[in-house]
């Protein structure tokens, strides 16, 4: 039994850097015939596994995608080898951000009533940096609606919105969970956590 | 004697709900705490130094404090009725929520900037695939769902149906009839070789009949339609 955990921790590791964008634990379980909660049981493992000093990553979840980062203190080291370019936000460029990350999708409108003022030339430059993304909504007028896209996740190294925002804003608790989850899966269904908490 | 002159200081602010937003905190309490008519006052007064430093005061500023003090003179006459009292604390709602809305939104901004700043001591570590690797790509379903209903489509469009030229019609039938004082029903049909022929012809009887220009005389042996002479 022991011996088969570990065989699975081992595949699970294996998976999650071999994958180039980092992989779900949904994926992950389908992969291996696992069940969900049997695959996060052994991811929290996994986590903690590589919180000792020995190791030089760590495992964390981006967007709901398992990766492994380096860690903070060897970025020193790190950067001498391989470095990411600076992404520059101005301070009114990350209010509407905020907004579309919290909010999305939003339409223009919504944005300018929040801030009481002209966003636009903010929401282009967004969109330009691809952190946000438009659609045409189907609302009378057919306006844009805005949403973060994986970028900013990946830019930000943010699992979920509710990271950043927690307990803001007057949402639902339910719909809260389910409309956060819609939000990070671009392309795997939200995956319900509480199916295997039964036993 | 050199002028020495005096040097102003504002802060910037990217908009009204920023301004509003740096008067409350000056209070140190809560935006409901404060009486609408004081921060009305004070954004007010606020404008006209920016006005005297020749500051650039924007249309934004000038709805935000014209909204502020129409709360204000609201807040000050006696209300007539129980609607209009419902209406203003609406609005009073309202404002107070759109304030504490962009506050939040000010702490994320501020969250995610420090988020931003923190990433850059994490790098995204993965097993380097080599050219000679290809990652297994598992189409998106809606992908696979669009390319499905395309493949439908062309199959349905290679079924070809063969469209034939109109041999016979109705109307040039009744016209050739129509030279005739009587016609036999079943020799006429039996002496047309094809099906469509035997239809058109028939279809074409029916039709004389139904207009009125024919009638049916007798039906042995044979039915005989003859022409009705007006």
């Amino acid at each position: 039994m022991n011996e088969d955990n570990l065989n699975k921790k081992a595949a699970i590791e294996a998976l999650i850097l071999a994958s180039k964008r980092g992989v779900t634990p949904k994926k992950i379980a389908k992969i291996l015939g696992m069940r969900l909660n049997q695959v996060m049981v052994l991811v929290d493992e996994l986590t903690d596994d590589y919180k000792s000093k020995d190791h030089g990553v760590q495992l964390m979840s981006v967007e709901g995608k398992l990766r492994f980062y380096t860690k903070k203190d060897l970025q020193s080291y790190v950067d001498r080898l391989t470095k990411r370019p600076l992404v520059k936000i101005t301070d009114t460029q990350m209010e509407v951000l905020a907004i579309v990350a919290v909010r999305g999708p939003v339409t223009r409108v919504d944005v300018e009533l929040m801030r009481g003022k002209n966003s636009q030339a903010q929401l282009a430059e967004l969109l330009k940096m691809s952190l946000v993304r438009r659609t045409k909504s189907k609302l009378p007028g057919n306006p844009y609606m805005y949403k973060v896209t994986s970028k900013f996740y990946d830019v930000f190294q943010i699992d979920d919105v509710s990271e950043i925002a927690e307990k803001l804003f007057q949402k639902k608790e339910s719909e809260d969970e389910s409309e956060t989850s819609e939000i990070s899966s671009e392309d795997d269904e939200p995956v319900q956590e509480e199916s295997g908490q039964g036993d | 004697m050199s002028e020495e002159k005096l040097v102003f200081t504002l802060p910037e602010f990217e908009g009204p709900l920023d301004l509003l937003l740096f008067l409350v905190r000056k209070h140190r309490v809560d935006v409901r705490q404060i009486p609408l008519s004081t921060i009305a006052d004070e954004f007010v007064a606020h404008l006209e130094k920016m006005k005297f430093l020749e500051l650039e005061v924007t249309s934004d500023f000038i709805i935000m404090a014209s909204t502020l003090m129409q709360m204000k003179s609201k807040a000050l006459l006696p209300r007539m009725n129980s609607e209009e009292e419902q209406e203003f604390s609406e609005q009073k709602q309202a404002f107070y929520q759109q304030v504490e809305e962009y506050k939040k939104i000010k702490d994320v901004s501020k969250k995610l900037r420090h988020r931003l700043y923190e990433s850059y001591s994490r790098n995204h570590v993965k097993a380097n695939t080599l050219d000679i690797e290809k990652e297994v790509e598992e189409l998106p379903e809606q992908l696979t769902d669009a390319f499905k209903s395309i493949m439908k489509e062309t199959f349905e469009k290679d079924r070809v149906y063969t469209v034939y030229a109109e041999l016979f019609s109705v109307e040039e039938r009744m016209n050739e009839l129509e030279e005739r004082f009587e016609i036999s029903l079943i020799t006429e049909l039996k002496s047309l070789s094809g099906r469509l022929e035997i239809i058109v012809t028939f279809l074409a009887v029916l039709e004389l009949v139904k207009l009125g220009k024919y009638t049916l005389v007798s039906l042995e042996p044979e039915p005989l339609f003859r022409r009705v002479e007006n």
